[in-house]
């Protein structure tokens, strides 16, 4: 086929509208969404006072930060270094663990199909919002007011914080279980608890499971930074080679925090897919951060 | 009518051996005791972490009874005088400084746009990069993968220390590190959405030949994007929490004078603050939910 | 005039295709049947360069496809047109839009970002649309579209990459009776009208009767018959396809 001269284009451009050229309207709908949103971000930048002068100033802090980590030491902490580590993941593994255990109550509560009181279920659920509202940080630092410096604020703050987010995924997982093995516990004679023990538990304790193992590992991860506002874990050290400029330091406490990570990481991939089986799938990645 | 009884019908069925039913009942009993050893050892497993856990943790039942009590009062004591005669005055008395904290908000608001936008924008420039079957070799592939890795691994608040330091304080150092740390995270999840496009459905694109990058445009973009744009409005929502906190390290936001009032136990202003700022979030988890029924619901899908 | 020598591909141990060597002159409509698996589509792959020989060559008018590489590779794609048994279209793109891929290796790649093509592209995609009975439905997105629709469209998708050769895996295999006439008397009208070589993988020897001039046969990746429609007689057939 050759390309068509300029009076059959017309012709077909008559004959099928919005084909030859495509109508002004859907391309100026997209066009405009898109100018839209530019001009949406260059005034959030603007507001923010974002320059593109200070940043490329700060590229070269950056720069020589980056060539002063090199290379990476831990001027003989590194025995401090690997017991902050260790409290790191104790504090998320103990939060998780209060966290999961104050959620499965809290989970059969919020969920319509065991309490049926409507009350209960949207007070505690707002009350889930709100905690799950503020950050994992803001409790931290709440809890260093309330019980001191360390990381028991650290695994409290946790604690709570994960609580709002486990209690609400219990909630859904009791929710979405099969209801007929709950239907046959009742005809037998069972009573609402027996329904909870018998038909439910079997089916939401692999969910419970796997979602409390995939907050260990995204626990991990935050709990890295507890420290910064005195929380315990190695976020302190952190924050204070970082402070007082020991950029290798900074390097050396990193590279340390990348492998734990990893392995903790690797620990709950396995250990889920233990708990599930094969088909085991990561849950809705809001969770990870 | 009298019913045979259970065990009287199952040793009638196994009547020609009847050895079969003690070899089942054995097999089970050992299968059973198997199972119980195991799950007594996780549980001596995770006991014996939990003690560990509890030791380096510095916790203590002392501790635990002491400090709820105290946190309970902490709470009752950040709680503000309200009286229904005289609400109005007593409200304009707790948001005493409304018009500055409403501002911070917007802006921690527009700190996570802004970064999540660049996070986006960077996460899209590498995603095809980091994915299996879409990387032109395994160098850069493997390259693509470590750096959204490491991106993603380093908190933000890392980031954000190491920024306020080369870019000085302010929302700059802020936007920068939630960027980054969008970026790794929405890149690992973008190229996970890309591995899911076969090869066989590119090949209508690939066999009219297209060179590498009009394959991602015309055979992978239109597949993935609903995906990518559900994953960028949940990754704003976590953003928004992220950026009320980044302020406790000088980078901007709303941060800065939440760690004051509580640092300063100034208590009416942390309910304030934090009352306004749930509902900030809740505002944005709202706006966010309704984009997302409206464009994947919608025709933008290309 | 499309020459193949010997070609030959392996996977692993199993050898898909076992030193064919064909001519197909301009004009010709040439069915290839077999039994499934018998290497009917490893063979159309392998000229479309989907798949990689592992020894033999691939030449068309004088030159040598098989050591084409990047854009060179990529204009002889264009060239061997390929359609495919799933249609192999963009679901969430537009008629239109499926249609003007054809045109991908035809534009400038940095014109092709945006999706926005030339009026003449456009109303070229329209024109192979129109030939298919289909211009009306341009607009709509591809998966709205039923399989005989939806395999008319990768013909106009094909028809606008300028093609000097049509290579269709199994075209009709997923369609029903009378979209599957409609498949076929496209095909078939192009080749008349174009003089467009078409190679057409068939598993039903009837359609090959109808439509085809020249009925190639292969076994077990070997080439077991090759001879113009009427030499295509019971023993023929049984020993093509086994029995």
């Amino acid at each position: 086929m050759t390309p068509p001269d300029t009076r059959r284009l017309e012709d077909l451009a008559q004959k099928y509208p919005g084909t030859v050229r495509p109508r002004p309207l859907t391309l100026w709908r997209r066009r405009t969404l898109i100018i839209a949103f530019l001009i949406a971000f260059l005034a959030a930048a603007q507001a923010l006072g974002l320059a593109p002068g200070a940043f490329f100033s700060g590229l070269s802090d950056l720069g020589i930060i980056t060539r002063q980590m090199w290379p990476p030491t831990s001027k003989g902490f590194f025995v401090e270094y690997l017991h902050a580590l260790a409290e790191t993941v104790a504090i998320a593994f103990l939060g998780t663990i209060a966290a999961s255990i104050i959620s499965v109550p809290l989970g059969f509560l919020g969920a319509r199909n065991v309490v049926r009181n409507g009350f209960i279920h949207f007070g505690l659920r707002r009350a889930l919002d709100i905690v799950r509202g503020v950050d994992v940080l803001i409790w931290a630092l709440i809890f260093v007011s309330v019980v001191g410096l360390g990381p028991f604020a650290g695994i409290l703050a946790i604690a709570l914080n994960d609580t709002g987010v486990l209690a609400k995924l219990y909630a859904e997982a009791v929710e979405n279980a099969d209801r007929r093995a709950g239907d046959g516990v009742r005809a037998a004679g069972g009573g609402q608890a027996d329904v909870a023990r018998l038909a439910i538990w079997p089916q939401v304790f692999p969910v419970f499971l796997s979602n409390s193992l995939y907050f260990f590992e995204a626990n991990t991860r935050s709990a890295t930074i507890l420290g910064v506002v005195g929380a315990g874990g190695i976020g302190f050290f952190l924050a204070d080679r970082i402070r007082v400029n020991a950029w290798s330091d900074v390097a050396f406490i990193i590279l340390m925090i990348l492998p734990t990570v990893a392995l903790i990481d690797w620990l709950s991939r396995y250990l889920r897919r233990k708990a599930l089986g094969r088909a085991a799938r990561d849950p809705a990645p809001v969770a990870e951060t | 009518m009298m019913l045979p009884s259970v065990r009287s019908m199952t040793s009638s069925a196994a009547q020609p051996s009847g050895d079969a039913v003690a070899m089942v009942e054995a097999r089970r009993a050992e299968l059973r005791a198997a199972k119980r050893r195991q799950s007594l050892l996780l549980l001596v497993v995770l006991a014996v972490a939990v003690l560990v856990a509890g030791h380096l943790g510095e916790v203590s039942w002392q501790k635990f009874v002491d400090g709820l009590p105290r946190f309970g009062r902490y709470i009752m004591r950040t709680m503000p005088q309200l009286s229904l005669e005289s609400f109005g005055a007593d409200m304009s008395r707790w948001m005493w400084n409304f018009r500055v904290w409403v501002g911070l908000l917007v802006d921690t608001v527009l700190i996570a746009f802004v970064a999540t936008t660049l996070g986006v924008a960077g996460a899209f420039a590498l995603c095809f990069a980091a994915s299996d079957n879409l990387a032109p070799n395994s160098i850069v592939y493997h390259a693509a993968r470590r750096t959204l890795e490491v991106l993603r691994t380093v908190p933000e608040l890392v980031f954000a220390l190491l920024f306020v330091f080369a870019f000085g304080l302010g929302a700059m150092a802020g936007v920068l590190a939630i960027a980054l740390h969008t970026m790794g995270v929405l890149g690992k999840l973008f190229s996970e959405i890309n591995e899911t496009v076969s090869d066989r459905a590119l090949e209508g694109v690939v066999a009219a030949g297209a060179a590498r990058g009009q394959v991602i445009r015309y055979g992978v973009v239109p597949r993935v994007l609903p995906g990518f744009i559900s994953y960028t409005l949940l990754r704003f929502e976590i953003n928004v929490r992220s950026a009320s906190v980044i302020g406790f390290v000088g980078a901007g936001g709303i941060g800065q004078e939440l760690m004051f009032v509580i640092n300063q136990f100034i208590y009416r202003d942390i309910s304030a603050i934090l009352l306004l700022l749930i509902i900030t979030v809740a505002l944005v988890d709202i706006l966010s939910e309704w984009l997302r029924h409206r464009i994947i619901g919608g025709e933008l899908q290309r | 005039m499309l020459e193949i020598e010997g070609l030959t591909r392996k996977f692993g141990d199993t050898i898909a295709l076992d030193a064919v060597s064909l001519r197909i002159a301009p004009g010709e409509f040439v069915g290839v049947i077999g039994r499934s698996g018998a290497g009917k589509s490893t063979l159309l792959r392998l000229i479309n360069r989907l798949v990689e020989p592992s020894a033999g060559r691939i030449v068309f008018d004088g030159a040598d496809v098989t050591a084409k590489r990047g854009g060179a590779l990529r204009d002889w794609r264009r060239q061997a047109a390929m359609i495919f048994q799933q249609f192999a279209l963009v679901d969430q793109l537009s008629v239109l839009e499926n249609v003007l891929v054809g045109r991908l290796a035809l534009t400038p790649r940095w014109r092709t970002w945006t999706l926005q093509f030339k009026a003449e592209d456009r109303a070229l995609a329209i024109e192979a649309l129109d030939r298919l009975d289909m211009a009306q439905h341009a607009l709509k997105r591809a998966d709205e579209l039923s399989g005989g629709q939806q395999q008319r469209v990768a013909i106009a998708r094909a028809l606008v990459q300028e093609p000097r050769l049509i290579l269709a895996d199994e075209p009709v295999a997923s369609l029903d009776p009378r979209s599957t006439a409609a498949v076929m008397g496209a095909l078939k009208r192009i080749n008349a009208e174009d003089g467009l070589p078409v190679l057409c993988n068939l598993h039903h020897i009837d359609l090959a009767r109808d439509y085809c001039t020249r009925i190639i046969g292969v076994r077990r990746g070997q080439l077991v018959f090759d001879g113009p429609v009427e030499a295509l007689d019971d023993a023929a057939i049984r020993s093509i396809y086994d029995q």
